[in-house]
């Protein structure tokens, strides 16, 4: 079920009535009920995956507890805990790579061979990639490694921890919760609560704005210049490329608000996933605002354990290309998600080498670090590597990647001007209407790098000016959004990773 | 307390909003359409079912002007058989006309919905929410829960309409044509050689295999039977159109063949030449407003012949449709201002006014060897051997021809009419007109070609 859907638009509010009539102790069997729906209404059987993850995981959290609890030999009980969490991991990453990376691996494999001339005959898979898998597998093994390093103690009820791994809102494109952010919600005691419910109607509002009007819109230009790079060259693909950057900013981060609402609205925060990632001054900065939910555990689960940059100068470099290589893979089954990831890794290494020389220019021009000029400088270059490693991201292949970045090296730069950019798939009224809501997606990242709320400022405005909110956006978010009859509803991008 | 009623404020405003939005979004031809066959307070005596050739071809408004016949015309562009039982369906629970007149277009295609989706929705986007609509819906789209919800709600279609709202869209205005919608083109379809020009671009018809009953055969079956229960009579018509058509004759056999079986009346107007196909056609499938307007006269004609009509016009409960008259009279004058040449001459044809009509070198003029020209002067009663040499007036009216002394009524400057010069240049062909009407006193239209 998508969250841009009729479907979801009837469900939730079913779900919500229920919920808050419902006595409290039954509410987390009848979320539970609702999140396995959710899923099942896109592949009743992978429902099956969740459910070997959530026991695996359960067991797994169980068995470290007791473990604790009954050892008092600190060797043993050490050896005992890392042989349950290397279980729970083996088990859990086994489905994941069967899943998602079983005919990656094999088409590597043919490939490798074929260059030596010898042909393998490794039969590919024919299955469908599990919606969420990702996520619901990172959260669950989260999960895992907190138990093994005491940070919490293993959830007793299962109802609620299997809960906690399929929540509806946030099960297939996350946020990728922790366990001590959300399982003490989920026993927690939640009131109808009238705040609750405005904030997260308004969350949900700004995920839809984010979703259907924007990155929906976006992609119709996005994937027309794509398709047809070889007709759509220089500025096309330059305008896309960097089109694209918002788009799967709009797509993600507008998922994860509509999560973070509906959850909101059921009592229970979920974390913040994007925190204005495209007005990033660095590359590191991006990474720390951008997934927070991905960004942070492999921080804590890889980047840390690996030794972070604890081992030296070149440990830590290798160190950080391990993480963005995984996280790359991580995104898809696929190598232009691995050079994006490796390319981020070698932005991040090539901005500390440079540094010295950053440094000296800075110096020479007498340009002062504060000025605006020269962090608006920053996040424009900041801005454009990240779009350029998107080109790779975005392409059908390594091989189709480089074409189209070829295909960008073309001097046309009269089509930004000419009327050119209005054929291709959006009208020109749609265009300017898109422009139009990148300059209030602009606005709304520039008060929230500057903490300022604009749910609250708008909860604190006289009640005309609220129920215009309340009522006329959901209106024109349905006038202006991309949806409905002869609209084939876009999967959310990253619903396949 | 306050909270939650502000809340249900909140929420009432955005339903009204909706509401305004879906009408102002949705596109208004259906509106136009169909909207005062819905709030019609008075029974419909007869109602029309078919595809375009039928909305284009029979005006119910001249039928009642002409004849008292009450009807209205419920054909949709393109519509199947199905698409056309379950309109009538719809219809049949709304009025209990006496006579059903169904064109049989499209009876042997296995099609259930229009190619285009849009064409369905100018019958559908009217129709009221009822279980007919539910159970057309679900026979007519069965496997498309998605596509269904467009009809139950248009605005899932039409939402994104805002990049072509105009000035009509803001309007509650109907159309006086009583679901009609007339053509106002003009295309000769008789060749040089005086043989019937062939459609290029033909609309396909996919057909059943041999030997079986099509499902549009099947569907006009059932609108038979239906209209038998009610004890509703029907009449079975193959209004004109382009003969090249490959599906013709099996339809008309069709058509013939379940009127002898059900003891129904059908009318095959490919046979009975009513209509010239020098002048009556919009283009190779539609009758234009002279066309359409001759087969209305003579579906009228055969009505009350039949007795499948009654006379309403001295009935009072049916005065309004007598002031509609009026403005259906405007609405097609309106139109036929918006073409040129021989279109807006064909638009003449019982157009219920006066046209004073000037020829520059009377018979020697070259459009007086033009066929068409004559074919359509011929349409208006002109006696073209009656026309002299030097410039000619004549006065045209649905009743009669007058040839008048140019002298008096021509001038360089325009057309003199009692006295008052109707300023016209004159135009490349030599032929100026100007066109008055009686009944709309503000009505002047000056035309030159």
């Amino acid at each position: 079920m998508l969250f841009n859907s009729l479907q979801f638009l009837i469900f939730f509010p079913i779900v919500l009535l229920i919920y808050y009539f419902i006595p409290h102790k039954a509410r987390k069997y009848w979320l539970l009920v609702c999140s396995y729906y959710f899923y099942m209404c896109w592949n009743a059987k992978y429902a099956l995956l969740i459910l070997f993850s959530t026991v695996v995981t359960y067991l797994s959290g169980r068995a470290l507890q007791k473990a604790k609890e009954c050892s008092d030999d600190e060797m043993r009980l050490r050896r005992r805990k890392r042989a349950i969490v290397a279980i729970s991991l083996v088990l859990n990453l086994a489905v994941l790579f069967f899943f998602k990376y079983s005919n990656f691996a094999v088409d590597t494999l043919v490939s490798a061979f074929g260059l030596f001339h010898v042909t393998l005959n490794i039969p590919r898979f024919d299955f469908v990639l599990p919606v969420g898998i990702s996520f619901y597998t990172f959260q669950a093994l989260s999960y895992t490694i907190d138990v093994y390093r005491d940070e919490i103690r293993a959830e007793k009820s299962f109802v609620t921890y299997a809960l906690f791994v399929s929540f509806f809102p946030q099960l297939v494109a996350g946020p990728i919760e922790r366990s001590k952010q959300l399982l003490g919600q989920l026993h927690a005691v939640h009131k109808l609560e009238y705040d609750n419910l405005r904030e997260g109607l308004l969350l949900m509002y700004w995920g839809f704005f984010m979703k259907v009007v924007l990155a929906d819109r976006i992609s119709i230009y996005v994937s027309t210049v794509y398709e047809y790079y070889f007709v759509y060259s220089g500025m096309y693909i330059v305008v896309a490329m960097f089109l694209f950057a918002i788009q799967i900013y709009c797509d993600f981060a507008g998922y994860s608000t509509i999560a973070m609402g509906a959850a909101k609205m059921l009592g229970i925060t979920l974390m913040e996933n994007f925190d204005a990632p495209h007005l990033s001054l660095s590359i590191a900065e991006f990474w720390r605002r951008w997934h927070i939910s991905l960004s942070s555990w492999f921080r804590d689960y890889l980047y840390i354990p690996l030794g972070g940059n604890r081992k030296g100068r070149l440990r830590k470099y290798i160190n950080i290309m391990i993480v963005f290589l995984v996280s790359g893979l991580w995104h898809g089954a696929d190598f232009t998600y691995v050079i994006w990831g490796g390319l981020h890794g070698i932005y991040q290494i090539a901005g500390e080498l440079l540094k010295p020389v950053r440094d000296l220019g800075v110096r020479l021009l007498h340009i002062n670090r504060d000025s605006e000029g020269h962090k608006l400088f920053k996040m424009g270059v900041t801005f454009t590597l990240v779009a350029f490693a998107l080109v790779i991201f975005r392409s059908a292949g390594v091989r189709n990647a480089f074409d189209i970045i070829r295909s960008m090296f073309v001097f046309n730069p009269w089509v930004l001007v000419d009327g050119s950019l209005y054929a291709c798939g959006l009208s020109q009224k749609s265009f300017w209407l898109m422009l139009l809501c990148i300059g209030i997606l602009l606005a709304s990242d520039i008060c929230k790098y500057h903490h300022i709320c604009i749910r609250k400022l708008i909860l604190k405005q006289d009640c005309y000016i609220r129920w215009a909110v309340f009522a006329l956006v959901p209106i024109l978010l349905l006038v202006f959004g991309i949806w409905g009859e002869g609209y084939d509803a876009g999967s959310f991008i990253y619903f396949q990773f | 307390m306050k909270k939650w009623l502000s809340a249900v404020v909140c929420f009432l405003l955005f339903a009204a909003l909706l509401v305004g939005a879906t009408f102002l979004l949705q596109r208004k031809e259906s509106y136009r359409k169909t909207h005062e066959f819905y709030t019609e307070k008075e029974n419909i005596d007869v109602l029309f079912f078919g595809a375009s050739h039928g909305m284009n071809g029979i005006y119910p408004m001249q039928l009642f002007e002409d004849y008292g016949i009450v009807s209205y015309n419920l054909c949709g562009p393109a519509h199947p058989m199905p698409t056309n039982y379950w309109v009538m369906r719809n219809a049949l629970d709304y009025k209990k006309p006496q006579t059903v007149v169904i064109d049989c277009v499209f009876s042997s295609s296995s099609q259930l919905v229009p190619e285009k989706v849009s064409h369905m929705h100018r019958s559908f986007d009217t129709m009221p929410f009822s279980k007919t609509k539910v159970l057309a819906l679900k026979d007519l789209i069965p496997d498309d829960a998605k596509k269904r919800s467009a009809f139950y709600w248009n605005f899932v279609m039409y939402h994104n309409r805002w990049e072509e709202l105009g000035a009509q869209d803001f309007s509650f205005a109907t159309s006086k044509e009583k679901g009609a919608i007339s053509l106002d083109d003009h295309v000769d379809l008789i060749d040089q050689a005086g043989s019937l020009r062939e459609a290029e671009d033909g609309e396909t018809v996919q057909g059943s295999d041999a030997g079986e009953e099509s499902v549009g055969q099947q569907y006009l079956r059932r609108m038979i039977e239906e209209c038998k229960a009610r004890n509703i009579n029907v009449v079975l018509t193959y209004l004109p159109f382009d003969m090249y058509e490959p599906f013709f004759e099996d339809e008309i056999k069709v058509m013939e063949d379940l009127a002898e079986e059900y003891d129904v009346r059908c009318i095959n107007f490919m046979e009975i030449g009513v209509v010239d196909y020098r002048t009556d056609f919009s283009d190779f499938e539609h009758l234009n407003v002279q066309g359409a307007r001759k087969v209305t006269d003579y579906l009228g004609q055969y009505l009350m012949a039949h007795q499948l009509a009654t006379d309403q016009s001295q009935n009072g409960v049916y005065a309004a449709w007598k002031e509609d008259t009026i403005e259906y009279r405007r609405e097609m004058l309106a139109h036929a201002s918006t073409t040129d040449g021989f279109a807006y001459l064909s638009q003449l044809y019982k157009g219920h006014v006066k046209t004073y009509l000037e020829i520059e070198n009377g018979c020697d003029n070259k459009l007086m060897k033009d066929e068409t020209f004559l074919a359509l002067l011929t349409n208006l009663g002109v006696d073209s051997s009656k026309i002299g040499k030097g410039t000619q007036v004549l006065l045209l009216t649905d009743e009669s021809v007058q040839y008048l002394d140019a002298a008096m009524y021509s001038s360089e400057a325009g057309i003199i009419i009692d006295g008052t010069c109707y300023e016209c240049e004159k135009g490349e062909k030599g032929i100026r007109l100007v066109t008055l009407s009686d009944e709309l006193p503000d009505y002047v239209e000056k035309k030159a070609f």
